[in-house]
């Protein structure tokens, strides 16, 4: 029944070392996520930025762009899950993290329709790098730990800036934490996927 | 030579679905078979055996009306490949 | 099989297999200390502020927080007293780092209230950060009641916005009762079950 030769201890731990490394070739993320909100929100406090010498009544709304971003990001989300036929405990806990971080700036965003509170950029640059920090460090992935870390280092700076200024701080936040990982993160899905067709 | 070693897990497929059920939370069926470049009959039979050993639970689904088996390792699972890789290690007398 | 040219150093591939052991381990820690005494202090921080405004009316109100210091002394303390654990599973490592981050964010919350003022605005920003860390840690240690604690934070901070300042201190006596002490009390008896059930 068994016609397989018997193995060496070496032989057997190779084996495994090649299992875990095959299934966690997988872990790679396709970026997707990452470029949509890296691109959303620089390109939104940009235009406020922009605005402010502008004072084009329009361009007020421009943050309602991330709420229509919400469909390509579901779209992503639904897509990355069909194809996937396994589910890893990091990817498990990362989830979660991107979850709460999602219902927090949503709240977070509803306090400050309530109520302006001085110092929102800075709020939400503090918030925005718990997750990226928290991936980056799971991960063991370098640009988003550093991306965290920008992020918190920007809310400071963003404490001494003024207003438009401050919208500046929050597009660099979000280049760093998540635009430039994310390019990273799609080269190399790339790169992965053409070695395995 | 390596008679004390675990044989449920000292076989090539069976071990290497349990490397990868170890690194992974679950996993389908298809997705094993294509890591392990096994055969489906091949591969069924080992899971069985990994299942009555205790070592894997096998849960049998639908998704988009196809029929789908999810494999996971059981604490028992994890606790036998510890096992078994402690032995390794003293065999091959690696310091940790 | 396919043959792999990759050359595998033993003790790598050894340490390669350990780390992924190390993930599929999720035995429950006694994580409640650290709600509980949290939990209480902040709990009767915003209480204490919510006594000197309503009934001793002063407006150094503020000192109450300063209970919070007591939580850094008895955490340094147990830190110091209690040897690290034997195994360090990746859950540890992962709700360390969590709370590490939440920590962090909340000193940089102080700073920027500190620098802006607004502190009749700080009570639903400060739940908002708090709810985060529950809810993560409900989830990696597969336990509902601090899932459900955030989502009451959540609640409660959105009831928050259409009451004062006052009340919001009230509001978030009531948060932490819900989304720390509760969930820490719980937590403390799940693992007293477990340390029962356990054979040795």
């Amino acid at each position: 029944m068994e016609q397989e030769k018997e193995m060496t201890g070496q032989e057997s731990l190779e084996l495994i070392t090649r299992m875990i490394k095959r299934a966690r070739r997988d872990y790679l993320n396709s970026g997707l996520s990452a470029l949509l909100w890296g691109t959303v929100i620089p390109i939104c406090s940009l235009v406020t930025f922009a605005n402010y010498y502008l004072k084009w009544p329009a361009l007020d709304y421009i943050w309602l762009l991330t709420i229509v971003a919400v469909v390509p990001q579901v779209v992503i989300a639904v897509r990355e899950r069909k194809g996937k036929r396994y589910r890893s405990y990091d990817e498990d806990h990362l989830g979660g993290i991107w979850i709460s971080f999602g219902i927090a700036v949503w709240l977070l965003t509803f306090v400050f329709g309530r109520y302006p509170v001085n110092g929102e950029g800075a709020i939400y640059l503090t918030l925005y790098g718990v997750p990226t920090f928290a991936t980056g460090y799971t991960r063991g992935f370098r640009p988003m730990l550093l991306g965290g870390l920008a992020c918190w280092a920007l809310a400071v700076v963003s404490l001494y800036c003024n207003y438009p200024y401050t919208m500046l701080c929050i597009a660099a936040g979000a280049l760093l934490a998540w635009f430039i990982p994310g390019l990273i993160l799609r080269k190399c899905y790339l790169k992965a996927k053409e070695k395995h067709v | 030579m390596f008679k004390d070693l675990n044989p449920i897990l000292h076989s090539q497929l069976r071990l290497a679905v349990v490397s990868i059920l170890i690194s992974v939370k679950e996993a389908e069926f298809t997705y094993l078979r294509e890591k392990t470049d096994a055969t489906a009959g091949n591969l069924s039979v080992q899971i069985n055996k990994l299942k009555e050993a205790g070592y894997i639970d096998v849960t049998k689904t639908f998704k988009d009306n196809y029929p789908q088996t999810i494999c996971k390792i059981t604490p028992q699972g994890v606790q036998a490949f510890e096992e078994y890789v402690r032995d390794l290690q003293s065999y091959l007398n690696i310091k940790k | 099989m396919e043959n792999n040219t990759e050359n595998f150093s033993p003790e790598d591939s050894l340490r390669v297999i350990q780390t992924m052991i190390d993930k599929t381990k999720t035995s429950v820690v006694d994580n409640s200390f650290y709600f509980l005494v949290w939990g209480w202090l902040v709990f009767s921080g915003a209480l204490l502020q919510y006594i000197l405004v309503v009934f001793v009316k002063t407006p150094a109100n503020g000192a109450a927080w300063n209970v919070m210091f007591l939580g850094f002394i008895i955490s340094i303390v147990r830190r110091v007293k209690n040897k690290p654990p034997r195994v360090k599973t990746f859950i540890d490592e992962g709700l360390a780092s969590i709370w590490l981050c939440i920590f962090v964010v909340q000193i940089l919350i102080v700073i920027i209230f500190l620098r802006r003022g607004d502190w009749e605005h700080c009570y639903p920003i400060f739940l908002i950060l708090y709810s985060v860390g529950c809810f993560l840690t409900g989830r990696m240690l597969k336990f509902p009641p601090l899932v459900w604690g955030a989502a009451a934070c959540w609640a409660i901070v959105i009831l928050m916005t259409f009451v004062d300042a006052v009340t919001n201190m009230l509001l978030t006596s009531g948060a932490v009762l819900l989304s720390y002490i509760i969930p820490g009390y719980l937590l403390r008896g799940e693992y007293k079950k477990q340390l029962l059930n356990q054979p040795n």
